[in-house]
């Protein structure tokens, strides 16, 4: 019932190179759990979760799991088009999967036009730096400077501790609602992208009378 | 002066090609007798302009006649006939205008008796006969669609257009006369004279087309628009002609009304989840959606791909596609089969073996099993018996979806296409499969229900068997969304 009072639906989608941890992030974001052995995605995976905000709206979100490997290219591209925002995910033991990044955001870009996306660069695999299991072949300076020159949020997370999982998730949500309230978002028909929520469909009246009233104004 | 004549004939066809007349007629305006009036006084001239028909062929010959004789009553003669010619472009479309039409026909019959011997002229009259219908062909066609929309209309560009063509033929013809008899001195300035006429006329029919072109669009979207304001009405009843609506979309619909419900019945103890609402949550709505978001890739592919080919191979291809989708199509011989957990789990494995062995059956086989555990537990109350039994359905239902869309992604990818025949048949052995145990769980909730003797018990049941049918076909249908990108997968 809780799924029900939602005030916005964005749909996101996961993308970057295989066995980055894409299915592991969305896995703890979904059950807060870690899956020791994980099967590679077929195809597109789906998953929803509602989130609370700070501010207050309630946001649902539909998780596009894509898979990374090159067979299922054709089929992760028809999902590209109906996101309003992606994750573009990098481990961060792994340096051909974080050089890999600007084309996977040039792909999301073409595809999601007209619409300008959102984005936020995640790093995975935190704990096995944290813990020496493995080496960090991308430092957090790189991210952090990719990040401040497409002007995106950057973050490193583990799936298996969870931590910053939530915070990659709750940023590129408020990113996007922050773009809905100053008006460059706007709910489209045909465009799956962002829809309004049961709990909002009062409001969504109400904005469209504003819209209508506006040329009156000037006229007078 | 055969271009009035030819101006009568193109009018003619104008209007009674003109698809505009059937279109306004569909909408029922007010004004509709007056376009069959209108009509009926465009097959009276054309009658007429059978008879003046031999006289042009007639004057035809006689024009290569070389020696040109000045008439002496010519002048009276022609300037007779302009006022017949403005008194027939400025007249409106009633009644009268027929004898108008019949006294203007005689003049200008006996005119050319009096003058076949004007040959030069016809020669320079041809271009700007052309234009001249031309131009009356606009005034007649926006007249018309006056009179039959019933709007205040270019009435003025049509009289003033006219009246201004009416005054180029009484200057130019007047003018022309005496220097016509000098040769080759007639011959320079006629073609002068043809140059202005064809540049006068041109821009006054392209100016006037224009503005006919403009008036009709403006006056065509306004009654459209009529109490149908942004056209709502009408696209929603194109869109119901042309297009099948998505069935995710029914889904969806049906999902937010259950929501409105549940919504108005928050403050009640018990909220009845919905069947609708309930396959939403077992994700088996987005997965459809997905799905279709294939199917249609598919299809749009198969389209472009079958335009590159043509003859004796087209026709293979199609033959090939059409015995794909048939094989899909399988009828069921027993509509009452059932399948307990045990049958279902062997008979989906085999098929998805078929298919393609990389798509996991564990999560469907799972909700088949754990439905099987409810169906043993003790129930309460008749009305959890019918919620279980609801939820159930949709749990499985939304399986079947995610099951489907899983198939239809690897059927996308793969590349074996010889074992298509067989991936075909056991497709369609897979959906019959589902549906069996959607029914035998539906005969099971439903026999259990029977149990209690409650006053909602007959309710209850056919609520339960309403699901399980819509469960069915909701199956079906996904079914039949992987015919395309089985299709694909042959070319």
């Amino acid at each position: 019932m809780a799924d029900l009072m939602f005030d916005y639906q964005f749909r996101l989608i996961l993308i970057g190179d295989s066995t980055v941890g894409k299915s592991s992030l969305l896995k703890y974001f979904n059950d807060g759990k870690f899956a020791e052995v994980s099967d590679p995605t077929v195809g597109v995976d789906f998953f929803a979760r509602t989130i609370q905000l700070p501010e207050g709206p309630r946001i649902k979100l539909q998780l596009w799991d894509t898979a990374g490997q090159e067979r299922f290219r054709s089929i992760t591209k028809s999902y590209y088009r109906n996101s309003v925002g992606a994750l573009l995910i990098y481990d961060i033991t792994k340096r051909a999967s974080f050089d890999h990044i600007p084309v996977w955001m040039n792909d999301a870009k073409r595809h999601i036009e007209p619409h300008r996306p959102v984005f936020v660069l995640v790093g995975c695999k935190l704990d096995l730096v944290n813990n020496g299991a493995s080496k960090r072949e991308v430092s957090q300076e790189e991210a952090k400077q990719f990040g401040a020159e497409h002007n995106i949020f950057t973050v490193e997370t583990s799936a298996k501790t969870g931590s910053n999982v939530e915070l990659a998730f709750s940023a590129i949500t408020q990113e996007i609602y922050q773009r809905i309230k100053s008006g460059e978002y706007q709910m489209e028909e045909g465009w799956d992208g962002i829809k309004s929520g049961y709990s909002h469909h009062s409001a969504n009246i109400d904005f469209n009378n504003y819209i209508e009233a506006e040329p009156a104004k000037s006229c007078c | 002066m055969s271009d009035s004549e030819v101006e009568f004939q193109s009018a003619d066809e104008g209007s009674n090609g003109d698809d505009g007349w059937e279109i306004e007629c569909d909408f029922d305006l007010p004004d509709a007798d007056s376009s069959t009036e209108f009509k009926s006084t465009e097959t009276k001239i054309s009658s007429q302009q059978k008879l003046s028909n031999p006289v042009e062929t007639e004057q035809n010959k006689k024009c290569k006649h070389e020696d040109v004789k000045p008439v002496e009553n010519f002048p009276s003669d022609t300037s007779m006939l302009h006022v017949g010619l403005g008194k027939l472009a400025v007249s409106s479309n009633n009644t009268e205008q027929y004898e108008e039409c019949n006294m203007i026909q005689n003049e200008i019959k006996s005119t050319r008796f009096l003058n076949n011997d004007w040959g030069g002229w016809s020669s320079g009259w041809s271009v700007n006969s052309l234009l001249s219908t031309a131009s009356a062909l606009t005034n007649q066609v926006s007249q018309g669609i006056t009179s039959v929309i019933g709007a205040p209309a270019p009435e003025q560009l049509a009289t003033v257009g006219s009246q201004e063509k009416v005054e180029t033929f009484n200057e130019t013809p007047a003018d022309e006369l005496p220097e016509s008899s000098f040769g080759s001195n007639y011959f320079l300035t006629n073609v002068s004279q043809i140059t202005k006429i064809v540049e006068t006329t041109g821009s006054k029919i392209i100016n006037g087309g224009l503005d006919t072109l403009e008036t009709v669009g403006k006056k065509t979207f306004e009654v459209l628009q009529e109490g149908d304001p942004g056209l709502l009405k009408k696209r929603a009843l194109f869109f119901q002609n042309n297009e099948k609506i998505n069935l995710s979309q029914v889904l969806q619909e049906a999902k937010e009304k259950s929501e409105i419900k549940s919504q108005q019945n928050v403050n009640q103890v018990e909220v009845k989840k919905e069947y609708a609402y309930l396959l939403d949550d077992f994700q088996g709505l987005i997965h459809l959606e997905s799905l279709e978001l294939l199917s249609k890739q598919c299809q749009m592919k198969l389209q472009t791909v079958l335009l590159s080919y043509s003859g004796t191979q087209l026709t293979d291809i199609q033959d090939t596609l059409v015995q794909i989708k048939e094989l899909c199509d399988l009828d069921f011989d027993d509509d009452e089969k059932l399948m307990d957990s045990e049958e279902f789990k062997n008979s989906l494995i085999t098929c998805i073996s078929h298919i393609s062995v990389d798509v996991k059956t564990e999560k469907i086989l799972r909700v088949s099993n754990f439905i099987d555990e409810k169906l043993n537990a003790q129930f309460n109350n008749e009305d959890s018996i019918h919620d279980e039994a609801i939820s159930a359905l949709a749990e499985l239902t939304a399986a079947a979806m995610e099951l489907f869309y899983k198939l239809g992604e690897m059927l996308m990818i793969d590349t074996q296409c010889q074992q298509i025949i067989i991936k075909a048949e056991n497709l369609s052995l897979l959906n019959e499969a589902i549906c069996c145990r959607i029914r035998f769980i539906a005969n099971k909730y439903a026999c259990l229900s029977t149990k209690f003797d409650a006053d909602g018990t007959s309710n209850n049941i056919s609520d339960i068997y309403l699901e399980s049918s819509n469960s069915s076909s909701y199956i079906q249908d996904a079914g039949q969304l992987l015919i395309p990108i089985l299709q694909l997968s042959i070319i």
